[in-house]
């Protein structure tokens, strides 16, 4: 039988169990009552045969317990009845429950908000093909003084595509303004001039039209790509806007593309306008002109290191006599890190404190449930003596356990909304205003973070409470003898406690000189 | 004698054996593989039961009440074609098992 159809008839049978229920009854009461008639027949009193035939059927409700658990999706029935005793569980306990659901809303909470940032700014793939092999590259001046990651020049750029061995291709990007007038109210946008292979190098369609072309971008054709916020903004998402001739600058330009609207790319997420570059001549063989951001992407098996070592030499020969500031070399830094930033170090000192709060919580509380085990020992007693085996009893102590964890996640997720708010703050401007929102990614890890602390905080007190014999436990007031082994325990989570604590404290130590030193800005001519 | 008890994994075959023929509530099932067996076979509901409940969710057998010869109301199972293709399956398996078990007894 396939999955699906095993799960639909779980499904199906949960809906109506309690009619499948009725009608197990009704037919074990059919099969007992012709058996009796066979008896009577054979010969024997009406009682007599009641009896026997009872008999025959080996326990009636034996034999209901036997078919429940035979059927498929009997563990849900099983976890649901868990489940319940663990709300009741809580519900009798409501101090303890409420210190542990706090405690576990504040960590999971608070470790779900850092992860949020974290996927958000280290994990999601940028919108580009194999962003893996994009890199900037930047002109190291630190030799003579001068800033390690300073714009590059249009004229090292066109000498950099010519000679260069490891980069299948490099582009250029510079800053521009648009003053976009004509069929409306004057709007001043963030436009950015490009070449254009910079889609080539970026690995991106627009979403409408098309991107200029190198002999557009070499005869200084006014043509330009606009950003699908600007798109639908201003120009209401027209899609006769391919073609269109629009007012920049005072200009005439036709728009050849629209860009998806995920799209964004260096130094910002609110580029509105792409033109092209069109350097003039002057300006191609121009070594001081500071002004130039670049994007590269590796050649297939070329490595970080070989690249670096490959265009410091390459900048070295091409600087050695043009730029007046000397010789320099260059700084290559992977794309991804570039628009992380310093946040980056941040976030991964964040994701271990968190990390670290959690476990502190757990231990905690594996130590409450503990205590609080010794307390519940009569009641698993009995439990143990009406032939409860230990893995049930692991399991419902786990369940409970699961249970405490949910609530406690829940809570937590209202908690990191407003720390997601605040973590915003965090992303960096390269990626723009993203927000930090409770996506199926967070939710996926809030609900492991949820499980994992449920298996690290009730897996020694399921264990433990689950051991004891049922004499030990009925016994008058509980006296217990594993005493001894019990404190040895209960001793090494304090250990644990006190060094996760102390390295928070030294995590904690280090964290603001990571958010106080301002991002470092680009220095070079502002164009 | 002792009866026997039912080796495991073959009261699957048998039911769907026995429902191949026609359709029946439980305790004739069980009424059956007791005369099918010469009384060699000791049915006990308590393992009858859950057989069938489990091969109705698997969809091998269909069930529903009506009126027996004596009109009383019983729940009579039948085979679904998913059933009939599941019992030509274990049939044959158990005549090569048997084949196999009885050649290296008689073999040896």
């Amino acid at each position: 039988m396939t999955l699906l159809r095993r799960l639909a008839s779980i499904v199906r049978w949960i809906a109506r169990r309690d009619r499948a229920e009725q009608d197990l009854n009704d037919e074990l009461q059919v099969f007992i009552d012709m058996a009796a008639a066979d008896e009577v027949r054979d010969g024997a009193t009406a009682a007599e045969a009641r009896r026997r035939a009872a008999l025959q059927l080996g326990g009636l409700e034996q034999a209901k317990e036997r078919v429940r658990v035979g059927r498929h999706g009997a563990w849900l029935d099983v976890a649901g009845r868990d489940i319940r005793c663990g709300l009741r569980q809580l519900r009798r306990n409501p101090a303890f429950s409420a210190i542990a659901i706090a405690t576990l809303a504040l960590s999971i909470g608070g470790i779900t908000a850092i992860f949020s940032a974290f996927d958000a700014i280290l994990l999601r793939p940028l919108p580009y093909a194999d962003a893996d092999g994009l890199v900037m590259v930047w002109d190291d001046m630190s030799k003579s003084g001068g800033d390690a990651t300073l714009f590059s020049t249009p004229a090292e750029w066109t000498e950099w595509r010519r000679l260069n061995t490891v980069f299948t291709d490099l582009a250029c990007s510079q800053a521009g303004n648009a003053l976009v007038s004509g069929d409306g109210e004057p709007e001043e946008v963030p436009a950015r001039k490009v070449t254009w292979n910079l889609w080539i190098v970026l690995g991106v369609q627009p979403a409408l039209g098309r991107v200029f072309t190198e002999d557009e971008d070499d005869n200084g054709a006014r043509v330009l790509v606009l950003s699908y916020g600007l798109w639908q903004r201003r120009f209401g998402g027209a899609s006769d806007i391919v073609g269109r001739k629009i007012s920049v600058n005072e200009e005439a330009y036709e728009v050849v593309g629209v860009m998806p609207r995920n799209f964004y790319f260096m130094p910002s997420r609110e580029i509105d306008i792409w033109m092209p570059a069109s350097f003039p001549p002057d300006l191609r063989g121009n070594f001081t002109w500071h002004s130039a951001q670049i994007v590269a992407r590796l050649k297939p098996g070329i490595t970080l290191e070989h690249a670096r070592q490959s265009m410091a030499a390459l900048s070295l020969q091409v600087t050695a006599s043009r730029d007046f500031r000397g010789p320099h070399s260059v700084t290559i830094i992977p794309l991804r890190e570039e628009m992380a930033g310093k946040t980056q170090a941040a976030l991964i000192v964040l994701m271990w404190a968190s990390a670290a709060l959690l476990l502190i919580a757990c231990v905690n509380l594996a130590n409450l449930l503990l205590s609080r085990g010794e307390v519940r020992g009569p009641e698993v007693a009995l439990r143990v003596a009406l032939g409860a085996g230990r893995g049930r009893l692991i399991a419902q102590f786990l369940t409970e356990c699961l249970v405490l964890a949910g609530l406690g996640a829940g809570a937590g997720l209202v908690l990191a909304v407003p720390a997601m708010r605040f973590l915003e703050q965090l992303v960096p401007e390269a990626m723009g205003a993203a927000r930090l929102t409770v996506d199926w990614r967070v939710l996926a890890f809030a609900t492991i973070a949820a499980v994992a602390a449920a298996l690290a905080f009730g897996l020694a007190p399921a264990w433990r409470g689950s051991r004891l014999s049922p004499q030990d436990g009925l016994r008058a007031g509980g006296r217990r003898t594993a005493g001894a082994r019990s404190h040895w325990f209960q001793h090494s989570l304090i250990v644990v406690e006190t060094a996760l604590a102390v390295a928070l404290l030294i995590c904690g130590g280090s964290t603001p000189a990571d958010f106080s030193t301002p991002v470092e800005h680009r220095s070079g001519n502002p164009y | 004698m002792e009866k026997l008890d039912i080796p495991q994994g073959t009261l699957d075959l048998m039911i769907l054996t026995i429902l191949s023929r026609e359709p029946m509530h439980g305790y004739g099932i069980s009424q059956r593989l007791t005369i099918l067996s010469q009384d060699q076979f000791r049915v006990n509901p308590g393992s009858l039961f859950p057989s069938l409940y489990r091969l109705e969710q698997d969809g091998k057998l269909k069930a529903d009440w009506r009126a027996t010869e004596n009109n009383r109301r019983a729940k009579y199972y039948r085979l679904t074609a998913s059933g009939r293709r599941q019992l030509e399956q274990q049939r044959e398996r158990w005549n090569r098992v048997s084949f196999a078990v009885s050649s290296v007894l008689e073999g040896a």
